[in-house]
């Protein structure tokens, strides 16, 4: 079956992770911009990050037959650093024109701080005014049920901000309900030990139903599996979900949503292969 | 649901006993530990946790997600 990967950090992963992911499906992927387990120094350090993301991870991706889409911002971790966000901020636009950039993200919260809030506004405000989709990263562990709800305290507060032009991330049993019931739409995030396994998220697809919501495997420089979707994939299978059912969830719901950025180029893979 | 609660069960229950022995032996582990942290706020959540596993209700999952997270305040933004 053919997958979308909706959110992984290839620029974290080996060449080899892109074929294995091609030979088990997957058709194409989408990286948001995120931490890099340190806090970089300067909005140059930014822009170098961007142009990678934008130039040569599509081409990366190009060799295994996976189209390569991306996404802009400063992360929560970061957002500490007001000053330098609001440069990153500024910069932003240089990008946003690129063929394969989808919006902005992920921005969300970390640590649920003033200064994360400060700057999670200020990204929406800019996605605002260049009509860009927007990708919502919500906090780990302890953190992620307050900021998940203060999260969407911040987008309805925005009367500017349409609930299906943005997507709320690592929702879990907790979370689902409250991204959902307003509108937006959600994704779970496949990890080893935090966030959603395969079976948990088979199980809140059974609960809350097939409709605004994606699988993805976040896989980055952490412990992770770019190859999580097929693990869902087979998860669902085995409980005798219908392909037509996990097809939904893992490619035509990525699509659906994607489908809604100017930049969404995507060339099905049966086109491909004519072409 | 496209499975039965006996299908389920048949298909799970070897996980989940690994599952609650491996919890089972990790908190022996502490337990046989020089110190104590029976007092560590993190002990009283996992206690919390198996109370909810006793019940009968179908959320399970999302009460001990829940007895895990920070409080969310009303009106934080106002």
């Amino acid at each position: 079956m053919y997958f979308i990967d909706p959110h992984v950090h290839m620029i974290s992963r080996v060449t080899d992770d892109y074929e294995r992911m091609a030979r088990m499906g997957c058709v194409a992927v989408s990286e948001p911009a995120f931490w890099a387990g340190y806090d970089r120094g300067s909005v140059e350090g930014f822009r170098d990050y961007f142009r990678q993301l934008t130039e040569f991870e599509p081409t990366r991706a190009g060799w295994s037959g996976v189209q390569h889409f991306t996404w802009m911002c400063i992360n929560a971790k970061e957002a500490e650093n007001v000053e330098l966000s609001r440069e990153v901020i500024a910069m932003i636009p240089e990008f946003l024109d690129k063929s394969s950039v989808l919006g902005i993200g992920e921005i969300g919260l970390n640590k649920n701080t003033p200064n994360e809030c400060t700057i999670f506004r200020e990204h929406v405000d800019l996605a605002m005014k260049t009509n860009e989709l927007i990708l919502i990263h919500t906090p780990h562990l302890q953190d992620k049920y307050k900021g998940t709800r203060m999260i969407v305290d911040m987008l309805l507060e925005d009367t500017r901000v349409q609930p299906d032009r943005v997507l709320i991330d690592h929702v879990e049993e907790h979370t689902v309900r409250e991204a959902r019931d307003h509108g937006f739409w959600c994704a779970m995030t496949l990890y080893p030990v935090t966030k959603c396994t395969p079976s948990r998220a088979a199980d809140i697809i059974e609960k809350y139903g097939d409709d605004r919501i994606m699988v993805n495997s976040a896989g980055d420089w952490g412990p992770s599996n770019p190859c999580a979707v097929p693990d869902f994939i087979q998860e669902m299978r085995r409980r005798g979900h219908s392909e037509a059912k996990i097809k939904k969830i893992v490619y035509e719901n990525p699509l659906e949503f994607f489908s809604k950025s100017r930049n969404f180029d995507f060339t099905p893979p049966e086109q491909q292969r004519l072409g | 649901m496209s499975q039965s609660a006996e299908q389920i069960l048949e298909q799970t229950h070897l996980q989940i006993r690994a599952k609650l022995l491996e919890v089972g032996a990790y908190l022996d582990r502490i337990d046989r530990a020089d110190g104590s942290v029976g007092n560590d706020p993190r002990i009283h959540q996992f206690k919390q946790t198996l109370e909810v596993l006793a019940s009968n209700e179908a959320t399970r999952a999302e009460q001990i997600q829940l007895i895990f997270s920070d409080q969310y305040e009303q009106g934080w933004n106002k």
